[in-house]
């Protein structure tokens, strides 16, 4: 429970931050745009990634992204969830490379191990969990469960974003976390 | 086992690329690129309708003599303010101050608006998002700091209301740039002659008040003739000239940064005519727009006689030189050795694209010698060579030669140092 609240102030204070960010942005603040990256593009590229199930498309929709965020910056009025406001821009880039790619990638994740392999800085057990994270869980659990543990959005945010209902977000989120807490507990049992 | 959660969320902000160097240099390059929403904005549609729905059964309900109030109140405008830099948009506003519609006047003020829609905003947010946008395209910067604001409206109190909130905003916009900004604000009564001058134009009202009285005391513009300045210009030249416009007011100072500055100017004038400070009298400077090209002029007494001069005001070039009223134009291109200080020759030139060294001009090597180290460097004798041309020009502040030969089926192109015969560029290529 104390956990619990610790997080929920934390995701408070990481909008307000976030919006100052932003109002900074707008100022064309190069610094509080490093800094917003920062904060963020775990859970946009994630995002990308869970939709294009490529790494390098989902790069190169993060740069997209993000250079639409800067210049969108003094149109974002603070409604204090900013980064509901950062996903739906990814999620809009991410379908509209979609619509422009005539043909959909047949294949997908076909590049992930190889692109994981060459990121050093991971480790085993940080691989693992990318790798059953994206592969294993249907797309909508994934989704959830990225975004509520990555960027912090909440329940009700990522419900709206999807256009689910609220409860199915929470039994859908429940459920992802549940089958990769078994699914490590049973690596570490190997 | 650590938390599950913070597993994931370390897991993935590990994986996400680090290319924010990257980012920082396109989003230099796309400026103002502007972004596609979507998905989101069926939902707005959805809310705006409803809004709509809810604000025109408000109408009915309220309906009757409130009714026409209330729209009045809300749809017609009331006030219009434009803003001018170089980019010219205009902004219809209500009888609240909210935003009715934003209107480019220009090429450029269609860029800068973009796709962002401002309807319903506030004059504030909408001013802030344009100036900002203006900032990103480069439009406002250290070299032209200069934006017009005019507010226009039957109300000469909310005009003036309106007219130092936007200054205001505009202030704290700017204070938080590196450059200190110059802004013109000025309030207007509808005019119906001046808004057909001014659309003819391609321009705001204001603009076109703001020409229209800097030429009313000179016969030596037309309103053509300034009408495709930009407001910095026409701010440098207001600011300098004899009478400054009354009406306008006016906060911080032209930038003269894209310019030589006056004071290089008058060394420039000193220099070429072998003048000391002290010998010159009723010196003055002011800008002036001369044939397209953005002059000082320039005058005063020496030694018994009247001075006149244009020096371009970006490059220093004096192009035009009158002493007792007699009219002496600057010398053909290509040969500042015959350029003695002083003696500027009488022959007429048309005026040219290469721009003349300024100051007492170095001795040159001369075409013939040019032409010698060029043919030596390339091995190749007088006669092997075919569509010879050799030209004397500027490059980088310095004199060169630029030759340019056939021979043999190849193409060679030089650059030669004219003070030196220095070998700055040498390409073959096949022809």
């Amino acid at each position: 429970m104390l956990y619990f609240v610790s997080t929920l102030q934390g995701t408070y204070h990481r909008d307000a931050k976030l919006d100052m960010l932003l109002g900074r942005m707008a100022q064309h603040d190069t610094g509080a745009l490093e800094a917003f990256y920062k904060d963020t593009k775990g859970a946009v590229f994630a995002y990308a990634l869970s939709i294009l199930k490529n790494p390098y498309e989902a790069e190169d929709v993060m740069q997209e992204t993000y250079l639409s965020i800067y210049s969108a910056a003094g149109k974002y009025h603070s409604t204090g969830k900013p980064m509901a406001w950062v996903i739906t821009i990814t999620k809009n880039h991410c379908l509209q490379r979609i619509r422009e790619q005539s043909r959909f990638d047949p294949r997908p994740w076909e590049e992930l191990d190889l692109y994981l392999e060459n990121k050093e800085t991971l480790s085993v057990e940080n691989k693992e969990v990318i790798s059953y994270c994206l592969k294993q869980l249907k797309e909508e659990e994934q989704q959830i469960l990225l975004l509520h543990t990555i960027s912090g959005m909440k329940h009700r945010e990522i419900a709206a974003l999807m256009g689910l209902a609220l409860p199915t977000v929470l039994s859908k989120y429940n459920r992802a976390l549940k089958k990769l807490k078994e699914k490590l507990r049973d690596d570490s049992v190997k | 086992m650590k938390n599950i959660e913070n597993q994931i969320r370390e897991a993935f902000e590990k994986l996400a690329p680090n290319q924010f160097e990257a980012l920082l240099s396109k989003s230099k390059t796309e400026k103002g690129k502007e972004i596609v929403m979507v998905e989101n904005k069926r939902q707005k549609n959805t809310l705006v309708t409803g809004i709509m729905a809810l604000a025109a059964a408000l109408v009915l309900f309220v309906g009757g003599a409130f009714g026409t109030n209330l729209y009045r109140m809300n749809y017609r405008v009331a006030t219009q303010v434009s803003l001018d830099v170089n980019p010219s948009i205009a902004i219809h506003m209500n009888q609240k101050e909210k935003v009715l519609e934003v209107v480019p006047l220009n090429e450029d003020g269609k860029k800068v608006i973009g796709t962002m829609d401002f309807k319903g905003s506030s004059l504030e947010v909408t001013v802030n998002a344009l100036l900002g946008s203006m900032l990103r395209s480069g439009y406002l910067n250290e070299i032209a700091n200069s934006i017009l604001v005019s507010v226009e409206g039957q109300d000469t109190a909310t005009n003036q209301t309106v007219q130092q909130h936007i200054t205001k905003v505009l202030e704290e916009v700017l204070q938080q740039e590196a450059f200190a900004g110059s802004i013109l604000s000025q309030t207007l009564q509808p005019d119906e002659s001046l808004q057909s001058l001014a659309s003819s134009h391609q321009m705001s009202v204001g603009k076109a008040k703001m020409v229209q009285e800097m030429v009313a005391g000179t016969d030596k513009y037309t309103f053509e003739d300034l009408s495709d300045l930009s407001i910095h210009e026409l701010n440098l030249m207001q600011q300098t000239a004899a009478t400054p416009l009354e009406k306008l007011q006016s906060s911080g100072t032209a930038s003269e940064k894209a310019y030589i500055g006056e004071d290089a100017a008058k060394e420039i004038v000193l220099q070429n005519l072998s003048l000391t400070e002290e010998q010159i009298s009723g010196y003055h400077i002011e800008y002036d727009w001369e044939k397209g090209t953005f002059v000082y002029e320039m005058e005063f007494f020496a030694q018994g006689v009247e001075y006149e001069l244009d020096i371009n005001a970006a490059t220093g070039e004096i192009l035009k030189l009158e002493k007792e009223g007699k009219l002496v134009e600057k010398q053909p291109e290509g040969n500042p050795v015959q350029q003695s200080p002083g003696f500027l020759p009488a022959e007429k030139t048309q005026p040219d694209n290469i721009s003349q060294s300024t100051a007492v001009s170095d001795t040159v090597i001369g075409e013939d010698s040019a032409r010698t180290i060029a043919l030596q460097h390339a091995g190749l004798t007088e006669n092997a060579v075919r569509k010879f041309k050799c030209q004397l020009d500027r490059e980088h502040g310095r004199m060169v030669y630029e030759i340019e030969f056939e021979a043999a089926g190849y193409e060679y192109d030089y650059e030669i140092e004219a003070k030196d015969g220095f070998i700055l560029k040498a390409e073959k290529e096949l022809d």
